[in-house]
């Protein structure tokens, strides 16, 4: 009965709507006791997959979706970290996502090998698990309520968003240099990995001025229409460089990252949708993931991949790390504490993908062996970050910005920007009357907000503790209004 | 109320040191204090860790004004500390802050007092006066910097 159409469509949108919906469901109770919310979607995947009439095994969907995913997602990545940030803290993070990458997928290559795999998969599986998952790393830190110092967090986040390419690359050329039977040749496969990252870089790059200044320039009749455009450049930048032979997940992440300004239209609204869209990047990918997975096959690793996973965790990335952490003066805890930060996602099981569409003759094991590690690797330091960064003094001693109850958005970039905060006893203005700040010549109090009513704003309304306060400014008086009103929102 | 009012040369203190946020806190709590009042101090130092988690009070080009409202405090106090190597202060643009201005005021504070902290981060933007600020080899030279009133 649910051989024709509409029917097979409709009851694969269904089927998909429940799925997205139990994962949303999910994410709550995952956050509060520390599981990173995208190891419940990949459970979530496996499990449903225990349930279907047959066994999904589409790899080559799966490696699409997965590709259209982490595009979406390093682009996300990318938006939401400030140039100026990026700049400082790339030289460490560039060191960790090239040198640390490729030293640890040699050591666990070794580890493997030892563990009684061929050198072949064992190389493979090195490369493959090689890189940290941003998302990972970032939403098992957004629940705690942790903030952490500005140092750590900047080079950890560049560094998930820098690594992946690098991986990527690694598993790609390797896939191809073993199952040509070329035999292993370092210059030229060096060679190869170099003219990626050059052409990702170069492209990603042009790609992100290029749009920027599209973006500004020209003007679309519907706001709807600049998350359009950010899209398809964010899909350009993946798939021109890749036909040139670059890295297009590199290309993505920096096309993003230089593409995000003040003056971009509606930017929050773009910044929105892309947030959204990663989202569902992150939990179709994983759910898509889970399915292709067997539970029996995970098992059979056992004691075999719980010691892979913990040479990954407790002795490669910590090594690897700390050789290139040294000289850029990060005190022991600091380099510890990224160290242990290693979370892995849904970059390696994407990549052991690969080897099965290549046709590779072990990539099923392979596969599962990955989603082990992964697994291994996500639960427990996601688990245990909160610890991990108070133990180690990673609390960067302020407050998480609080959500704004009020958004206020606008269509075209505007001269004057508005601040919002949320005001604490600690702040000079709690408890002053509105009208007599001494304030900057052209801010001004918009409007209050007290328990979920707005309030009208007069001279001798008194600002009091928890009062959601939006602040008119222009921006070179930023910093002495935040200096008065303290808390910031999100934006 | 002028600034010299609230600054004295006995809580200057230039060419200090310390490697931390919180030393350099803990530091600028005993300049603020009353002399030996070990509660005293403790109380400032609450209430300038306070106001810092809701976000860094340094202003960027290594300049920071940490304040606070610690219960009980009846004058505005202020301090000048001078570190000879900046540390870092999550300031907006990253760099380390070598010039603190502190500052406390009564936990009811007036527009006055807020005043007061609005003028200091004028004479902290201006580059000239930072770099006069830097370069003074005495306290008195600090307060002269500090008074002196830029138009005339």
């Amino acid at each position: 009965m649910f051989e024709t159409e509409p029917m097979t469509t409709a009851l694969l949108f269904s089927a998909v709507g429940l799925l997205l919906i139990i994962s949303v469901l999910f994410s709550r109770p995952s956050e509060r006791i520390g599981i990173p919310v995208v190891l419940v979607f990949l459970v979530i995947g496996l499990v449903a997959g225990a349930y279907l009439p047959e066994s999904f095994d589409d790899f080559e969907l799966a490696f699409r979706i997965g590709t259209a995913g982490l595009v979406l997602i390093l682009f996300d990545g990318g938006l939401n970290t400030p140039l100026a940030t990026a700049r400082k803290h790339l030289v460490p993070a560039s060191l960790l996502a090239t040198l640390a990458v490729a030293g640890t997928a040699v050591i666990v290559a070794g580890f493997a090998w030892l563990l009684g795999l061929g050198w072949i998969e064992a190389l493979l599986l090195g490369a493959i698990v090689s890189s940290t998952d941003a998302a990972a790393v970032f939403s098992a830190l957004r629940g705690s309520g942790v903030q952490l110092k500005q140092r750590v967090s900047s080079t950890l986040e560049l560094e998930s968003g820098m690594n992946d390419p690098m991986a990527v690359i690694l598993t790609l050329t390797l896939t191809h240099v073993l199952i040509a039977g070329e035999g292993f040749n370092l210059p030229a496969f060096g060679g190869e990995v170099l003219l990626q990252l050059a052409v990702g870089v170069l492209a990603g790059i042009s790609i992100g001025l290029l749009g920027r200044t599209l973006m500004i320039r020209v003007r679309v009749p519907a706001a709807g229409l600049y998350p359009v455009l950010t899209v398809a450049l964010a899909l350009l930048a993946f798939g021109l460089p890749t036909l040139f032979l670059g890295s297009g997940f590199l290309a993505v992440y920096l096309a993003a990252l230089v593409l995000d300004d003040q003056k971009l239209p509606y930017r929050s609204g773009i910044l929105r949708v892309h947030d959204a869209l990663a989202w569902l990047a992150q939990i179709s990918m994983f759910l898509v993931l889970g399915l292709l997975a067997v539970p029996e096959m995970l098992l059979q690793w056992g004691w075999q991949g719980l010691l892979i996973a913990l040479s990954l965790a407790l002795v490669a990335r910590p090594l690897m790390v700390t050789l290139c952490l040294l000289p850029f003066r990060f005190s022991p805890r600091e380099t510890a504490f990224v160290s242990w930060v290693g979370l892995r996602g849904a970059v390696p099981i994407l990549l052991a993908t690969y080897p099965v569409l290549a046709g590779f003759g072990a990539a099923h094991e392979l596969f599962h062996l990955v989603f082990f590690v992964v697994v291994v690797n996500a639960l427990i330091p996601g688990a245990t970050i909160r610890w991990a960064a108070r133990l180690l003094g990673m609390e960067g001693g302020t407050l998480p910005r609080p959500r704004p109850v009020l958004e206020i958005n606008a269509m075209d970039a505007m001269p004057v920007q508005i601040l919002s905060f949320r005001l604490e006893p600690a702040a000079l203005v709690t408890g002053q009357p509105a009208g007599t700040l001494p304030m900057p010549e052209g801010a001004d109090i918009l409007l209050i907000i007290r328990e979920k009513a707005i309030i009208p704003v007069r001279d001798d309304t008194i600002l009091q503790p928890e009062d959601h306060v939006h602040v008119l400014v222009n921006p070179k008086d930023k910093r002495s209004v935040e200096l008065l009103f303290g808390l910031r929102e999100e934006d | 109320m002028q600034l010299s009012d609230v600054l004295a040369a006995d809580r200057i203190s230039i060419d200090s040191s310390a490697s931390s946020k919180k030393i350099l806190l803990e530091k600028a709590s005993k300049l603020l204090a009353a002399p030996s009042d070990g509660a005293h101090a403790r109380a400032i130092f609450e209430s300038l860790c306070q106001r810092e988690r809701l976000g860094s009070t340094g202003l960027g080009h290594g300049v920071a004004i940490p304040h606070g409202r610690p219960d009980e405090q009846d004058e505005v106090i202020g301090a000048l500390i001078r570190l000879t190597k900046g540390i870092g202060f999550d300031a907006p643009d990253s760099e380390p802050v070598d010039l603190f201005f502190a500052l406390v005021v009564p936990s009811e504070c007036t527009n006055t007092h807020i005043k007061l902290l609005s003028e200091i981060a004028e004479i902290f933007a201006d580059e000239e006066r930072r770099a006069s600020l830097r370069a003074a080899s005495t306290p008195q030279e600090i307060l002269e910097e500090l008074s002196r009133d830029p138009s005339g």
